[in-house]
């Protein structure tokens, strides 16, 4: 028996080529890394929401250090897993109570989700 | 897939198919084709020197030795360059008229060294080498540059073992016109045992298919007999009480029941991800499941069926990484009487394909799975199947979804989310506050118990930053006393003078009020008794140093309010009318800011333009402040008098 998994269709606009993704991505991941570590030092979170927090932008700097290695398209298992955790313990920001807090979350969460489906539309350009 | 493919060339025959299939692949692939031809000059001319005493005496005279020496040297170079240029010049007239790119090289050393040298410090994406070179003779078997370049070099090989024409090699198959006893015409064979290589040389087998209007098929072998053998072989030699402990019965029952028909499923799984590899590539491929010791069963399988050309993994699933050629591909290299691409190449399907077809879940975990948030249960799938397939879980259960979270996500968390049962939780909250280590590296929080290493980061316990309450408690008696404040949420939080002090360092206004919610939040997570001047540099250090130099708009700089009394009253800061000394501006920075501030700013300036200067020094500004003071006590004391009639 598996889970089902439905994974959304793909639309060629999203495609994106190795050398707009390396342009785009590593900023975005830098400014995700300072918004996540802005939410550790914030008031309203608890010892264990801050620790969740430190593991997502721990792997995302070291999905970014990854990212950094790459050659090109496409990237392996083991690189996009760092984004996955990453995402994954953004989930946490369901149990944080200030808004503010939860609303840079969201935002951070949205960034990383679309940046994990570009992931699969890179193509290496000739 | 193959841009830049490479032919050692030695003009035999195998050297020839080679370069004539890369010109079939170049026309394909659009590649461009290197040869290379390697001759050892300088080993010939050792001989010949070893060779000289047995020269007739009449050259054996200095100058007539020399007079050779020179001849032979001659000879040689030229002679050696002369041949490769020749073997070389065939591939490319070829390619002249075929009209594709082609380097050629020519190059002077050990053959294979040099061979091994170039493929690795260059960027091909293919080697095509023959099998055998001119010295071969009827019982050679495998040459011994083309076993030392495979065993050296980590790109993707092609090793030409049958020297038919090309034309006939790459008849389409499935006409009937399969040459069985060569192999031409025939199909692609990969074989497949879930290493990265093998899939790997699956996808190159489907893209050569397609250029060369090949099918492809794909196999897998796996050895239940081992286990067998090895009873038989241990029951010879162990103690009936030995014998006893081991439970020969059980253990054969088990394999009998579980492991062989485990390998089974497990080899099958490999050829139904290698069949959804092919079907992304719109390629239907056939898969054959065999039994037995894997080099045995794939040479069988290839004297019957006769493929053009048997795709392996360099080095299979239980190979260490620093092997060089695994013992099947070996053994297939010497024995397969076909075509062999020896696939260096890494490819890892995607965890969920892998694991769709390896792993199954159980209700129980599926129904934890749907509790996840929408947004991340297709993510935390993919993270629970790799956790699981890195420990070699085939089985999806509860316990498995619990701890391959628990390295994510808190206890109370997934008992929030419902990934972890009430039950399971264990309830922390009371355990004792006194101590917070901090991880320098990453920024990890553990409370009471010092981690041997940080379980984020992998950290040294060396790493982590002791935050003990005691310390911190004697040092605030050195901070001039203690004030208590009181947070958002009616939390009293006390602070020593000069952490107050220190605060002021951060520019007045949102970045001030942010730092100070910083330096509050950290002292509630760390459960520290009182905010010391060292957890606010430790907090907001680096925003004071970055924000110390710049000046907010109608405000004054926030600099200087550090160093000797002396320099504080030397360096001048400009505002409006007024020039301040430094040392009056931290003093000011001192009075509450907001309306209390302004008001006293206003007494200050007032009390310079009574004194007609332009330059408010720490006396104008103490006696600024003073004149405030009395104007507030006074305003309080009419306000009391009003309220008590």
């Amino acid at each position: 028996m598996q889970p089902s998994n439905s994974k959304p269709q793909w639309n060629e606009l999203e495609f994106v080529s190795w050398k707009e993704f390396m342009q785009m991505a590593p900023s975005i991941i830098q400014l995700e890394i300072s918004r996540i570590g802005s939410v550790i030092n914030a008031p309203a979170t608890n010892l264990d929401i801050r620790n969740v927090l430190v593991r997502a932008r721990f792997e995302l700097r070291e999905f970014q250090e990854c990212l950094q290695l790459a050659d090109g398209p496409p990237l392996g298992d083991p690189c996009v897993a760092h984004l996955r955790t990453s995402i994954l313990s953004l989930s946490i920001r369901n149990q944080i109570r200030d808004k503010e807090t939860t609303i840079t979350l969201d935002y951070v969460f949205d960034r990383l989700i679309s940046m994990l489906e570009r992931i699969d539309l890179i193509f290496q350009a000739d | 897939m193959f841009k830049k493919i490479y032919v050692p060339l030695d003009n035999s025959d195998h050297s020839s198919t080679s370069a004539e299939l890369a010109i079939a692949l170049a026309k394909s692939f659009d590649s461009e084709l290197v040869g290379c031809h390697a001759y050892a000059a300088r080993m010939h001319d050792i001989r010949f020197r070893q060779m000289e005493f047995t020269l007739p005496s009449e050259y054996q005279v200095e100058e007539e030795m020399e007079k050779q020496r020179n001849i032979h040297d001659t000879l040689i170079t030229m002679g050696l360059e002369l041949i490769s240029d020749s073997y070389l010049k065939v591939m490319k007239d070829r390619c002249e008229t075929e009209k594709l790119p082609f380097e050629e090289k020519m190059m002077d050393g050990r053959n294979f060294k040099v061979l091994v040298d170039d493929i690795n410090d260059s960027d091909y994406d293919l080697v095509i080498i023959g099998a055998l070179g001119l010295g071969a003779v009827r019982d050679s078997v495998i040459g011994s540059v083309c076993e030392r370049v495979i065993r050296r070099t980590k790109t993707d090989t092609l090793v030409i073992k049958n020297i038919s024409p090309m034309e006939d090699q790459l008849r389409v198959n499935g006409n009937g016109e399969v040459k069985h006893e060569l192999g031409n015409g025939g199909n692609i064979v990969v074989c497949v045992d879930g290493s990265p290589e093998s899939f790997a040389g699956l996808r190159s087998a489907i893209s050569l298919g397609k250029a060369v209007n090949k099918e492809v098929e794909a196999i897998a072998v796996y050895d239940p007999y081992l286990h067998y053998t090895m009873f038989n072989s241990i029951v010879g030699v162990l103690t009936e009480k030995a014998s006893k402990v081991f439970k020969f019965k059980e253990q054969e029952q088990l394999h009998e029941d579980v492991i062989d028909t485990g390998l089974a499923k497990i080899y099958h799984s490999h050829l139904e991800v290698a069949r959804k590899i092919a079907k992304e590539d719109d390629v239907d491929l056939k898969i054959t499941l065999l039994d037995g010791k894997a080099f045995e069963k794939i040479i069988q399988y290839v004297r019957r069926e006769r493929p053009w050309l048997l795709v392996i993994g360099r080095i299979g699933v239980h190979s260490d990484e620093e092997m060089d050629v695994g013992s099947n591909t070996e053994n297939l290299l010497r024995l397969a009487p076909c075509n062999i691409l020896l696939s260096s190449k890494r490819f890892v399907p995607a965890i969920d394909v892998q694991a769709e077809e390896s792993m199954t879940w159980t209700e129980e975990a599926t129904a934890v799975l749907n509790t996840a948030p929408d947004g991340v249960r297709g993510i935390a799938r993919t993270t629970i199947h790799r956790w699981a397939m890195e420990r070699g879980h085939s089985v999806i259960t509860r316990k498995v979804i619990e701890n391959s979270m628990a390295s994510i996500l808190p206890e109370k968390a997934m008992r929030a989310m419902g990934i972890i049962a009430e039950e399971v939780a264990i309830d922390k909250g009371n355990l004792l506050e006194s101590l917070t280590y901090i991880c320098r590296e990453c920024g990890y929080a553990a409370r009471d118990v010092e981690p041997v290493v940080c379980p984020i980061c992998n950290g040294p316990a060396e790493g982590f930053q002791k935050i003990d309450k005691q310390a911190i408690e004697n040092l605030t008696s050195l901070e001039g006393g203690i004030e208590e404040e009181t947070t958002f949420d009616n939390l009293k939080l006390k602070w020593t003078s000069e952490a107050k002090q220190a605060l002021l360092g951060v520019p007045s206004g949102y970045q001030r009020r942010r730092a100070r919610a910083q330096i509050e939040k950290s002292v509630r997570v760390r459960k520290l008794p009182a905010i010391t001047r060292e957890l606010v540099l430790e907090v907001s250090g680096d925003l004071i140093e970055e924000t110390k130099n710049l000046e907010e708009r109608g405000r004054l700089k926030e600099e200087s309010v550090s160093g000797t009394e002396s320099a504080l009253e030397q360096h001048v800061i400009e505002d409006g009318d007024f020039r301040w000394t430094a040392a009056a501006v931290a003093r000011l920075n001192r009075v509450p800011e907001g309306f209390m501030r302004d008001q006293t700013k206003e007494r200050i300036t007032n009390c310079g333009k009574e004194r007609s200067v332009d330059l408010i020094t720490l006396e104008i500004a103490e006696e600024g402040i003073a004149e405030s003071r009395e104007v507030m006590a006074e305003a309080i004391r009419k306000n009391n008098e009003e309220e008590s009639r």
